[in-house]
């Protein structure tokens, strides 16, 4: 089997397969895109109307057991490939210098925040539907390991394959190109699919293992969504999904599936992530531990119900630790995407997509809290009461 | 592999996977707190 791309699978996917074209807004659809586009807001409005129970629990227990098991076979597929351990060695060899560099504790930070989606609204969106008594933290303490053991093993995968793709190439590890985001899933993995023993299959389970994890992560951004219009409004799941879900399916399918769909994806999610996202994560640890003054009160409602205590070291990592490195990540890129830009692309298009971006959802954020609730939520009565989070402390 | 990157292979395994085993027993051991705050008794399991 050879790669659909041949000998250059990064032009076949942009400018055949994409058909992506200059920066702008095209109204031109790519029926590659726009088709599975399409299928996926189908199928995912279709488990969120289902509700959390039947939807995005179930969905869930189907597909992540799966992603799991894909992805160990595409691992030790991977380890036996000529050149993985030299891919193994360039993933576990520490460069010790590289600890005295800021810049990689900073990435290090970033990329653990973004792999454990904080501040998107999904942890706390999913505990609200547990019971008031729940354990927090032990769970917690759970999925973050699990979230880093995937990791460790996603990254013996890709490395193994690395080595496999360097081994081919005659090349070192540090000389391959096209490692990254898209340009590594789309473009170098075909390219060294195309090339391996039993490709086919290989393929399959990892674009297969890359649809399963896209999904469960879509599915639970958007439970983020479906369920603040309930609560806000007083409606069904059914309804958030008809009337929200297909708003934004509609969005997503104009702005992402024609000729300029990769370049506005990658420039909304550019400034979403990186501006929105660590906004949202600043203001929210300044306002619940400085402005608001309610550390101790989370502290001890937290170590209240849950068996792994937490105290002033959780208060400073959250109160102090986050709010300092975000800002510092946030600032850095503020001042990188104002004068550097980004991905040369014109002023104009990254005003519109960019900061555009940035306007919509302070807007969208604005408009929406100002809205009248449908049942007051401050009808309502605390457990564990203030006071008696106070006596705990005692 | 090199000495250094089964050394650090096995401080990642020990540490991470470790980790997920242990609050994995941690959490089937202690799947809940022995005696709730005051007030517990109004709210139910399922609220």
């Amino acid at each position: 089997m050879t790669c659909a791309g041949g000998d250059d699978p990064g032009g076949f996917f942009v400018t055949e397969f994409l058909q992506t074209s200059d920066p702008g807004f095209s109204s031109q659809f790519v029926p590659a895109v726009l088709i599975p586009l399409v299928l996926v807001w189908v199928a995912v409005l279709a488990v969120l109307g289902s509700g959390i129970a039947k939807g995005v629990q179930r969905a869930n227990i189907i597909f992540l057991p799966l992603l799991v098991v894909a992805f160990l076979i595409l691992v030790v597929r991977a380890l036996f490939l000529d050149g993985a351990m030299t891919g193994l060695n360039a993933f576990f060899t520490p460069d010790f210098s590289a600890l005295g560099d800021p810049n990689v504790w900073i990435a290090a930070y970033s990329q653990i925040f973004f792999s454990l989606s904080i501040a998107f609204g999904i942890m706390i969106t999913y505990s609200s539907y547990r019971s008031r008594k729940a354990n927090v933290t032990a769970p917690a303490l759970v999925v973050a390991f699990a979230n880093s053991s995937f990791e460790i093993i996603a990254g013996i995968g890709v490395f193994a394959t690395l080595g496999y793709f360097a081994f081919q190439q005659g090349v070192a590890i540090d000389e391959l190109e096209g490692l990254t985001g898209v340009g590594l899933s789309f473009i170098t993995f075909p390219a060294i699919v195309s090339q391996m023993p039993g490709g086919p299959i290989f393929g399959a389970l990892f674009f297969g293992s890359l649809v399963m994890a896209g999904f469960t992560s879509l599915l639970s951004v958007l439970q983020v969504v479906s369920s603040a219009f309930q609560d806000k409004f007083g409606i069904t799941a059914r309804q958030a999904s008809i009337r929200v879900g297909s708003a934004l399916a509609i969005v997503s399918i104009l702005l992402f599936s024609t000729t300029t769909g990769l370049i506005t994806l990658d420039t909304v999610d550019q400034w979403a992530n990186n501006i929105g996202i660590v906004g949202a994560a600043i203001a929210a640890t300044i306002l619940v531990i400085w402005v608001f003054r309610r550390g101790p009160e989370l502290a001890a409602h937290l170590s209240a119900v849950s068996t792994f205590k937490v105290g002033r070291l959780w208060q400073l990592l959250v109160g102090v630790l986050a709010p300092v490195v975000l800002l510092y990540m946030l600032t850095q890129r503020i001042i990188a995407l104002v004068t550097e830009g980004y991905e040369g692309y014109p002023l104009w298009y990254l005003a519109v997509a960019g900061w555009g971006t940035i306007a919509v959802i302070l807007i969208g954020a604005i408009s929406m809290t100002a809205l009248r609730w449908k049942h007051d939520p401050d009808d309502f009565t605390p457990w564990p009461s203030a006071d008696s989070l106070k006596e705990l402390k005692k | 592999m090199t000495g250094i990157a089964i050394t650090f292979f096995i401080v990642a395994a020990v540490l991470v996977w470790g980790g997920l085993i242990a609050s994995i027993v941690f959490l089937a051991r202690q799947p809940q707190v022995k005696t709730y705050p005051d007030g517990s008794e109004l709210v139910s399991d399922d609220d």
